[in-house]
């Protein structure tokens, strides 16, 4: 075997392809490359059964297949309840709601916060004989997650062109999180977090939050639902 | 690469791709589906790295809510199957080095040292199934990144390019990854560098 001024680079090399050569995923030019430098290479031969030992060990383990049924019904109901806590916007909806067509659909404002206080003012009746549902406690615990918090929670509306950012932004303000809605009328459910896990938020908090809310330009509307005390 | 491999990879990436258009939508029943595709192949693959199954499924759940969440956000950048195995991959990793591993490698190579002392290697390279076992101890002693490479590439099958877009590494660390992997086990197992009957046995996957 003729040793090439090359061959102990060529060599290297051989030797980093080999397990992909094993498990037949080398590009075709280097394949044909490493087929050429084995036929040459008696230690790139004994290395190469060696992985092909490797390989067909790792191979021959024993696998249990689990029947995916059950983690699916707990995956797609954890879907459930985040997308019960996403922001959702219809702008479809809203849009067609409003007549709005697009930015300069301004001279209809004036009847859309109208309709939409009406609907409001029975949205607001409804939900004050509702039962408030408390944040359902994630069976199903993601990793960015926090555990449920005691907490306080409001009805928003938002003005119609308010945009995700700005949605966001009152939001994380006054640290609420959307926990309901839209309604037909447009009104989100939002829960108040306390500053530690497990706080209750004063009423002075839930007033706070709210005077915020109603001077963000983004906020058409917005009342407290409950309030918790602070011990 | 087989042309033949290549093309049913080819095939199943835009599938794959068509599907997660679909999720993209919040269409429930593509989601479905490619749950029910990666859920056997993560699960067998996490398997290997645990005992506990709910482990594994916490993983495996973990990483298809992030793939619900950001499916539109997927830009076609890497195939399908490397960006989930990839969030998968990292999810992994954070479990399982919260783990005490080092009193569990620490353990195994008493084992291994136990294990050799005994002769109980003696012939382990020639049986299919003693030779898994004995490797499973081996690879047990590698640090998580290594045996992870090793694993991607023989037991899931993984081009060397694919390998690096699923750990966010450059290719050359991978190659060195593997490098380290492979010499370590050598030495940990010298048998697998020995003769045996089946020298010649063709791989089969």
């Amino acid at each position: 075997m003729s040793v090439a001024d090359d061959f102990p680079l060529e060599h290297e090399w051989a030797v980093a392809q080999l397990p992909w050569y094993v498990n037949g995923r080398l590009q075709p030019a280097d394949q044909l490359r490493l087929s050429a430098h084995l036929k040459r290479c008696e230690a790139c031969r004994l290395d190469l059964e060696v992985e092909r030992r490797l390989a067909q060990g790792l191979s021959a383990r024993p696998v249990v297949d689990y029947s995916p049924q059950a983690s699916l019904s707990r995956m797609m109901q954890a879907i459930d309840r985040s997308e019960r806590r996403r922001t959702w916007l219809p702008w479809r909806s809203r849009a067609r709601r409003a007549g709005d067509r697009g930015a300069s659909a301004r001279p209809s404002l004036i009847g859309v916060v109208i309709a939409q206080a009406a609907g409001l003012a029975v949205l607001a009746t409804a939900l004050a004989w509702l039962a408030i549902r408390p944040s359902p406690e994630a069976a199903y615990r993601t990793l960015s997650r926090p555990a449920a918090a005691v907490d306080a929670q409001l009805q928003v509306v938002f003005v119609d062109h308010a945009t995700v950012s700005q949605m966001r932004s009152a939001l994380a303000g006054v640290s609420g999180a959307v926990i309901a809605g839209p309604s037909r009328a447009g009104a989100f459910q939002i829960s108040l977090r306390g500053a530690q896990q497990g706080d209750a938020v004063s009423a002075a908090a839930v007033a706070a939050a709210v005077t915020r809310l109603r001077g963000d330009p983004a906020v058409l509307y917005v009342a407290p639902l409950n309030a918790a005390a602070a011990p | 690469m087989h042309l033949a491999t290549e093309r049913v990879l080819r095939d199943r990436g835009a599938e794959e791709r068509a599907l997660l258009r679909r999720v993209a939508l919040r269409e429930r029943s593509a989601f479905e589906q490619l749950y029910l595709d990666y859920h056997r192949r993560l699960s067998r693959f996490l398997m290997r790295f645990s005992e506990s199954y709910e482990a594994a499924e916490e993983i495996i759940n973990d990483t298809m809510m992030i793939v619900w969440d950001k499916a539109a956000d997927f830009r076609g950048d890497s195939q399908v199957s490397t960006w989930i195995i990839g969030i998968a991959y990292r999810r992994m990793l954070k479990s399982f080095k919260h783990r005490d591993v080092r009193r569990r490698a620490e353990t195994d190579a008493l084992e291994m040292e136990a294990f050799e002392a005994a002769g109980e290697g003696e012939g382990a390279a020639d049986a299919d199934g003693a030779r898994a076992d004995w490797l499973a101890r081996g690879m047990r002693m590698l640090p998580l990144e290594q045996r992870l490479t090793l694993e991607l590439a023989y037991f899931l099958g993984h081009s060397c390019e694919e390998i690096a877009q699923i750990t966010a590494c450059p290719v050359n660390t991978v190659k060195t990854r593997m490098f380290h992997a492979r010499q370590r086990l050598r030495q940990l197992l010298p048998r697998l560098a020995e003769p045996t009957a089946d020298t010649d046995k063709p791989v089969t996957r």
